[in-house]
């Protein structure tokens, strides 16, 4: 645990903190935390999920108490300053966010105009918030006078980011900020924050991607059931980062009875193409993982399989029990579950495509969410309504699983119940799995055969070494920079 | 009225707007006075209950209205104009009978009244800029009131929805009315 | 939406396009005679050409112009004189004329230009939102309709329970979700409705703003005389 020093020293400083989201709630979402953090920081938080790493960086940011009502006992401290006693307004002046979610964020027309509007807020002259325009814009690789309507959804990412690091305050706070990004730009943005916290800035991220992460964090805070149960130095955090894998289970069970065959297929958004001549087959059985970056086709590739895309060019063939009934035998889940929640309790939704009461349960043991079956699916967290919505899915007992990066929020508990869930899917039925996903906890698991994307064709497809192959190429590029050397 | 409520009368009044850019268009050339107004009805009485749920204040529906007449007005004086006499006369009627949006009551009036209200107003500039006899076929008294009844129908029963929907959301912890 | 319009120039500054637009439509609209209107319309026409507004005025007539004939033909079958008509006909030309400055302001200029006229920077900030987040909603419904026919859903008018709860339930909640996270982001990123902050590309009146302004006056002198 850290010394406690005092407040004035320090960029944050935490005190006895306890927060629950309302006074009639029984337990505290944080607990008795004790947090100092100096200025040249940048530091990790980690642990599953809901258990309290977002509630932590909207305390630091006021957020907690004064939009959300939060009942918060203890004291937090930005800068010297107490943070009960500032408004919003004033807090953002010290302590910028990155909030996921970037598509709902960006309200402006114009890339520099949504860079601008943070700096504006603050009251900069328009020469000064020019010079900044450009800077993160460059910092983040847009172009100041393009459009924002044609950003894909990664730019949109960049350019949120951009829109917060110009207003240059002391202390930054990133929720999963690395989603979205491709590995070059998840590079640039590291990379930025090596810099500017070796400057006396102090960052903050959570991020489950702790592959990337840790080679630029000075530390690791660990939360377990809303308390800091490990606070680790950067060398301490990558040895512990490897224990954390859960044990990959052998499974290279799969028949030789075809599903898909992709023959020079080619998939295009608009005139741009997107898939280019892919080719492959996909068998009962298998266990598939897709990786590559963003951009790369793996969404594109998962709803071609489904039918919602059709190609423009090449062969497309499905094998006939697939045809026969399209939507019962392929199911397909989206990567934001609120897309396909619709029911009012949770019994109801894994009910309405399951061919029997009988089954519906067995599914709803199956995924671990019996005790969830009267609750309102909306009301849930979003690993729980991820776990809802793959259930509801599953439970139509479809041949084939397409899965769209479905361990975005989940911990390690939900990944591996995801995981053993998948196996038994397959023994039982014989449900085959395709995934797309960014995550090497998941693709590590689930990957008897991967398909690496890259650019819209397939670059390899291979056996499970392809995965440590792919992330290690990730490790590689995400060496920790050298003492002295300055990207500013 | 806070930040995040003008952010969510914005965010009603930009799906107000979707709805009239898919519906407008299906009714535009038929030469029937009020016409336009209905098939949007049932969206508008929707979305403009769930912005008075969520924002319980007078002048909730006047922003929706107001806004999406604003993005009208880089078209025409005449629409912006519309939405704002129809948006100010529900205000009124509102404020007199239940002086805000405490009640649900007052959430259905002033959702429901908000389409039928915008056909006086169509009707009116229609005559002036077509003239006496255009006037005398557009105003024939059984097609507006035909039209009257549609939209005041469709307004209401969206407003009903919007009304049911928010009170589900609610329960869920979505939803949460000042 | 607005991607079609050309960004960078205006021809005149977003206030004084709407005040012209404003006065174009009153002033004509109380003009009594045909050949007033057609006089002060084809003054206003020629203004609007030499001010930069060519291109926006083929836009709108290319539409109007049958829409408007139409109507006009209407009111003549429906016993009116030619006189009569011919003033319909006018009257919705000038409709199109007065909306022509209103087409070519672009959103971001015109609230840039209402927060530096002291209008409430929020008032300019719902305004973007609204107008920025039509296609971001429509893309929404889109994929929720995608996401729910996989599910099997089957969206018809006789199955309206599935449109009730499989479609505008969702979409709803979507408004909400992406209604308190722009609220966030924007409170975060250091908005205030007691702040005035600065405008980063302000927007300045022009000389061509005054000397069309100038000759829109004798416009409007030459009708009233007339």
């Amino acid at each position: 645990m850290s010394h406690v020093k005092s407040p004035a020293a320090s960029s944050i400083w935490i005190k006895d903190l306890y927060v629950r989201y309302s006074a009639e709630e029984a337990g505290w979402i944080l607990e008795d935390i004790d947090l100092e953090i100096g200025p040249g920081e940048l530091v990790v938080l980690s642990g599953y999920s809901g258990t309290g790493k977002s509630t932590l960086l909207s305390t630091i940011n006021g957020v907690a108490s004064k939009v959300f009502g939060a009942d918060i006992r203890g004291l937090v401290c930005v800068q010297g300053e107490n943070v009960e006693s500032m408004d919003l307004g004033h807090i953002s002046r010290r302590v910028g966010t990155v909030l996921q979610g970037a598509e709902a964020q960006i309200f402006n027309l114009q890339v520099d105009d949504e860079v601008a509007f943070g700096s504006e807020n603050l009251g900069l002259s328009p020469a000064v918030i020019a010079e900044r325009v450009r800077t993160y814009c460059g910092l983040m690789g847009l172009s100041p006078d393009q459009a924002i309507e044609g950003l894909s959804g990664g730019q949109k990412q960049r350019l949120v980011i951009a829109s917060v690091l110009a207003m240059e305050q002391g202390i930054l706070l990133l929720d999963e900020p690395l989603a979205n990004l491709d590995g070059a730009s998840a590079k640039d943005l590291l990379g930025f924050l090596w810099d500017t916290t070796r400057q006396g800035r102090t960052a903050i991220l959570v991020e489950h991607r702790l592959d990337m992460v840790l080679p630029y964090a000075t530390r690791l805070l660990c939360l377990e059931n809303g308390r800091i149960v490990q606070d680790l130095d950067q060398a301490q955090a990558e040895r512990s980062y490897l224990s954390l894998f859960p044990g990959r289970q052998n499974s290279s069970r799969c028949s030789t009875s075809e599903l898909f065959r992709l023959a020079h297929v080619e998939v295009a958004h608009g005139h741009a193409p997107v898939l280019r001549d892919l080719s492959l087959t996909l068998h009962a059985g298998e266990q598939v993982v897709i990786l590559g970056e963003n951009g790369s086709g793996k969404t594109t590739l998962l709803r071609t399989l489904a039918g919602l895309v059709r190609p423009r060019s090449g062969e497309l063939w499905r094998a006939p029990q697939l045809r026969e009934q399209p939507l019962k035998s392929v199911g397909y889940v989206c990567q934001n579950p609120n897309y396909q929640l619709f029911m009012d309790t949770v019994y109801k939704e894994v009910d309405f495509q399951s061919e029997s009461a009988e089954n519906t349960w067995a599914f709803l043991d199956l995924f671990g969410i019996r005790h969830l079956q009267e609750r309102h699916p909306l009301a849930l967290s979003e690993g729980q309504k991820r776990l809802v919505t793959i259930a509801a899915i599953a439970a139509m007992r479809p041949q084939v699983l397409l899965l769209d990066e479905p361990t975005v929020g989940q911990d390690h508990q939900g990944l591996g119940r995801l995981i053993e869930t998948l196996e038994e899917m397959r023994r039982r039925y014989g449900t085959s799995s395709v995934v797309a996903t960014h995550d090497v906890r998941c693709a590590d698991v689930l990957g008897d055969r991967v398909l690496w994307l890259e650019d819209g064709t397939l670059a390899r497809d291979g056996d499970h070494g392809l995965v440590r192959d792919y992330f290690q190429r990730h490790t590689a590029e995400h060496q920790r920079p050298v003492e002295g050397q300055s990207r500013l | 009225m806070k930040t995040r409520d003008i952010v969510f009368l914005a965010i009603m009044a930009a799906a107000v707007t979707l709805v009239g850019f898919l519906t407008i268009p299906l009714v535009l050339a038929i030469p029937i006075p009020g016409v336009r107004s209905v098939p949007a009805a049932l969206f508008y009485g929707l979305l403009l209950a769930l912005g008075a749920l969520k924002v319980r204040r007078i002048g909730s529906i006047l922003a929706i209205a107001a806004l999406n007449g604003l993005v009208l007005l880089m078209m025409s004086w005449i629409m912006f104009l519309n939405n704002v006499i129809a948006a100010l006369i529900v205000e009124l009627i509102v404020w007199l009978l239940f002086r805000g949006y405490q009640k649900e009551r007052a959430i259905l009036l002033g959702a429901g009244l908000y389409a039928p209200l915008t056909i006086p107003a169509n009707l009116l500039v229609a005559i002036f800029i077509g003239g006496e006899y255009l006037g005398q076929l557009l105003a024939t008294p059984w097609l507006v009131a035909l039209m009257l009844l549609a939209a005041g129908v469709l307004g209401f029963a969206g407003a009903f929805l919007g009304l049911r929907i928010g009170k589900e959301l609610n329960k869920a912890g979505i939803l949460k009315t000042a | 939406m607005f991607s079609g319009i050309d960004r960078p120039r205006q021809p005149l500054h977003p206030m004084a396009g709407l005040i012209l637009s404003f006065l174009t439509l009153t002033l004509g609209l109380a003009l009594g005679q045909p050949l007033n209107l057609y006089l002060f319309m084809a003054s206003l026409a020629l203004l609007y050409l030499v001010a930069g507004y060519g291109r926006t005025m083929v836009r709108v007539f290319r539409l109007l112009g049958v829409i408007a004939l139409v109507v006009a033909g209407l009111a003549y079958l429906a016993g009116d004189s030619v006189a009569g008509s011919l003033m319909t006909l006018g009257r919705i030309a000038l409709v199109g004329l007065s909306s022509v400055p209103l087409i070519s302001v672009h959103p971001t200029q015109l609230s840039r230009a209402l927060t530096q006229a002291g209008c409430p920077r929020i008032i300019a900030l719902a305004l973007l939102i609204t107008i920025r987040f039509v296609p971001v909603l429509a893309s929404e419904m889109q994929r929720i309709r995608e996401a729910m026919t996989i599910r099997g859903v089957r969206f018809h008018w006789t199955n309206l329970r599935h449109v009730y709860r499989a479609l505008l339930l969702p979409l709803v909640v979507r408004l909400i979700n992406i209604s308190d996270l722009l609220a966030l982001s924007v409170e975060t990123r250091g908005f205030s409705l007691s702040e005035r902050g600065t405008v980063y590309k302000p927007v300045r009146w022009r000389l061509k703003d005054a000397l069309v302004g100038m000759a829109f006056a004798g416009v409007i002198a030459g009708a009233l005389v007339l």
